[in-house]
């Protein structure tokens, strides 16, 4: 648990930190956003002591930082930047293996941990353990600086903006990747951005600052539900409303979703059609392929499959852990109301219907 | 189609304006005595047949300079000939000489004449220039380049140059020879190894405190600017003043002249490359591997040691390598105000108008300015640390 009590930073007299309480819990995804200039960065670096504060005490699980050295409490916190600073001159194993080394880990144990830890940011120990950094991409510098901070298993990590410098689609795919990996490891992790919808998509609570000040720290939920000032409102956007659909899965809104064997004959499928408005149609492998409603049934067809409205399940169904947003944006391209959630396979989980998600 | 002809320029250039003053001025020439006239002798008369031998090997030189033999190939031969061009150069005019020596006796004297220097010159050009850069051939050719000044050091040893005027100048200073050679490797060294332990952590200061940079470098680059002849006169009275008032000075062996002025000047000198290199080398550390490192954990010792240092280690050793190759030359100077050196030959070589034992200091300088650079050049790259492009 990491505890603010009044923190002050002041440069020349001016407060860049003013009078910050905040507490971050134990496996708490804390996310600091404000705009530029807010105060974020440096409360960050004041956790760690890279920044001592002006005013104000700051501790960790109930002991004040300023008890160690800060050497000694830099150690045991995780520190991740947007820069990344992997140091050139040393291989992917090297840098992971530098906190390890510090603590006076044995080789074993460290050669362990650093496969441990590349084999967890699917990068293969084998092929990536002797790179340098300048023959790593982006991203696979990023997991490695990630991975660095993790190497002697801190129960804090501090992340400064640490996917800010990549291209969206690296990193979108690493947010997924590290929203998996806090699922597993459960740290305390304090981390900054500007992106509100990074903010959305990670934390479990995320804290706006604005001249150093606090303005409103909650659950995503609650702040984009409740905002507590213009401000806020502005900072957070005002498709807040589509924002919140970006917390929720596809998969908590899910509802069993009637369907028919695309074999069936049209009259047997005209009866299970009369306690719905539509039925989905399915292949042998139960991976829709079409739905049928009322009008479907005047045609002269015999079986479902040829009565019914087409559809391609790769492309119009919604994967189970697709957000909500995502599953609205299909629906609104489709001009449908209702979309059939699909596992990886293509196979009928259920449907997800457009009142639903007005509803939520 | 493959073209008959593929010009390599460096090759061809060095080869044919080596040619010329090869067959077309003096080669050798002959003194009735040390201080005399002399009288230019070409190659064809002073060599005879060894003179076709190298006058094939001169156009095998142009003619592969020209032609489409495969890179590998071309370069490798281009190599060879001009490694062994070079020892036959110098046998030919060491036979000369001591022909001239047994007709007209060892009043003569046979000097390197023009016609030498500019075809060493060349040659010495076209070896340089097939070593750099050509990856497969590389080995084959630093072993042509040690065999051949292996050759040469043999003909020197082998007693088959002694009637050159330069080994006869040589001959007669055998000993003070080696006297001034060990007093100008100490200069030159002590003056680099002492200008490094201040210029390293004066650097690192101009690195870290910014204020510093701009008085650091204007001091340095003033000093570089003074003519090293002036500066070693300006010590000369400065410091005969210091030891007049300190007496203690003068005890532990300064003086106005001597050794501790030459120190002076010539640490000077080197604290630029030094400092510069130490600077920038610290520079081109990314302040986020900086951050990273302080955020991990280590001390501001341990980040200098084990990350800032190796980062900036090449370009801090390419200024000691830039000092060392600039000192062993300034070394030279040094000995106008007694500091001893090679620099005393060629002083001498002046009052005398001998050109020959201007030669005896001059040569041998080059010689070490060289070595000194190959030696450091291939300590940085053995010390690189490998992940730095």
């Amino acid at each position: 648990m990491i505890r603010l009590d009044r923190v002050t930073k002041e440069y020349f007299g001016k407060a860049a930190v003013a009078d910050l309480t905040l507490t971050v819990a134990e496996g708490e995804f804390a996310i600091l956003i404000g705009p530029s200039g807010c105060g974020k960065s440096t409360t960050l670096r004041m956790i760690n002591r890279l920044i001592e504060v002006t005013r104000g005490t700051i501790a960790i699980d109930g002991t004040n930082v300023e008890h160690y050295r800060p050497e000694e409490l830099r150690r045991r916190i995780g520190y991740a930047i947007q820069n990344v600073g992997l140091f050139p001159h040393m291989t992917v194993a090297q840098n992971i293996a530098v906190v390890p080394k510090l603590l006076r880990w044995d080789e074993s144990r460290r050669d362990r941990r650093t496969d441990e830890l590349l084999d967890l940011f699917s990068l293969d120990p084998a092929e990536y353990r002797t790179k340098y950094p300048h023959q790593l991409s982006g991203g696979e510098a990023q997991r490695v600086g990630v991975a660095r901070a993790l190497a002697a298993d801190p129960a804090i990590l501090l992340m400064d903006e640490p996917f800010g410098a990549l291209d969206p689609i690296t990193r979108e795919s690493l947010q997924i990747e590290f929203a998996r990996i806090q699922r597993e490891l459960k740290k305390t992790i304090v981390f900054v951005t500007h992106d509100i919808d990074e903010a959305i998509r990670l934390a479990n609570r995320i804290v706006i600052l604005k001249e150093g000040r606090l303005v409103q720290a909650g659950t995503p939920e609650a702040i984009l539900t409740a905002p507590v000032d213009r401000f806020v409102m502005e900072f957070i956007g005002t498709d807040r409303a589509l924002k919140r659909l970006s917390r929720l899965s596809a998969a908590d809104f899910m509802v069993d979703a009637p369907s028919i064997g695309q074999e069936m004959s049209l009259s047997e499928a005209g009866s299970a059609l009369a306690d719905h408005r539509y039925l989905w149609v399915v292949d042998g492998l139960r991976r829709p392929v079409g739905w049928l409603d009322g009008d479907d049934l005047g045609s002269e067809a015999a079986t479902a499959a040829e009565a019914m409205t087409r559809m391609d399940y790769r492309t119009e169904g919604i994967a189970a852990d697709a957000t909500l947003r995502e599953a609205l944006s299909r629906m609104i391209q489709g001009g449908i109301r209702g979309a059939p959630v699909v596992d990886e396979g293509g196979e009928l989980l259920g449907e997800i219907r457009l009142s639903d998600i007005l509803d939520a | 189609m493959r073209s008959l002809f593929a010009i390599e320029k460096v090759d061809l250039a060095a080869a044919v304006t080596g040619a010329v003053p090869l067959f077309g001025l003096g080669f050798v020439i002959v003194r009735p005595n040390r201080l005399a006239e002399g009288v230019a002798v070409s190659l064809r008369e002073a060599a005879g047949s060894l003179a076709v031998v190298i006058a094939v090997l001169w156009l095998l030189l142009i003619v592969l300079a020209v032609s489409a033999v495969p890179g590998r190939v071309r370069y490798s031969i281009i190599g060879i000939t001009a490694g062994t061009l070079i020892p036959l150069l110098l046998l030919a005019a060491g036979r000369q000489a001591a022909m001239v020596a047994a007709s007209q006796g060892t009043i003569a004297r046979v000097s390197l004449g023009p016609g030498f220097w500019f075809s060493l010159f060349a040659l010495t050009v076209i070896l340089v220039n097939s070593l750099s850069g050509r990856g497969q051939t590389r080995s084959i050719l630093v072993a042509v380049a040690v065999l051949s000044a292996g050759t040469v050091l043999y003909l020197l040893l082998s007693g088959r140059l002694d009637a050159l005027s330069l080994m006869r100048e040589f001959a007669q200073r055998r000993s003070r020879f080696f006297l001034e050679l060990r007093s100008h490797l100490v200069l030159a060294i002590t003056s680099v190894v002492t200008a490094t332990a201040i210029g390293l952590p004066l650097g690192l200061l101009t690195h870290r405190k910014a204020a510093t940079r701009a008085p650091t470098f204007f001091t340095l680059n003033t000093l570089q600017t003074i003519p090293s002849l002036a500066l070693f006169g300006i010590l000369i009275p400065v410091l005969a003043a210091l030891t007049a008032r300190f007496p203690f000075l003068s005890e532990v062996g300064v003086q106005g002249i001597g050794t501790a002025p030459a120190l002076i000047a010539l640490i000077a000198y080197s604290l630029l490359p030094v400092v510069r290199n130490t600077y920038t080398g610290f520079s081109t550390v990314d302040p986020a591997v900086v951050e990273a490192g302080l955020g991990m954990g280590m001390t501001r010792g341990q980040l200098l040691i084990r990350i800032e240092l190796p980062i900036a280690c090449p370009v801090i050793l390419n200024g000691i390598r830039v000092a060392l190759v600039q000192t062993v030359g300034l070394t030279a100077v040094a000995a106008l105000i007694g500091a001893g050196g090679f620099g005393v030959f060629i002083f001498q070589g002046l009052g005398q108008a001998a050109s020959d034992l201007i030669l005896l200091g001059a040569v041998p300088t080059i010689v070490i300015a060289v070595i000194a650079d190959t030696l450091m050049n291939a300590v940085t790259g053995v010390i690189r640390p490998r992940g730095l492009r």
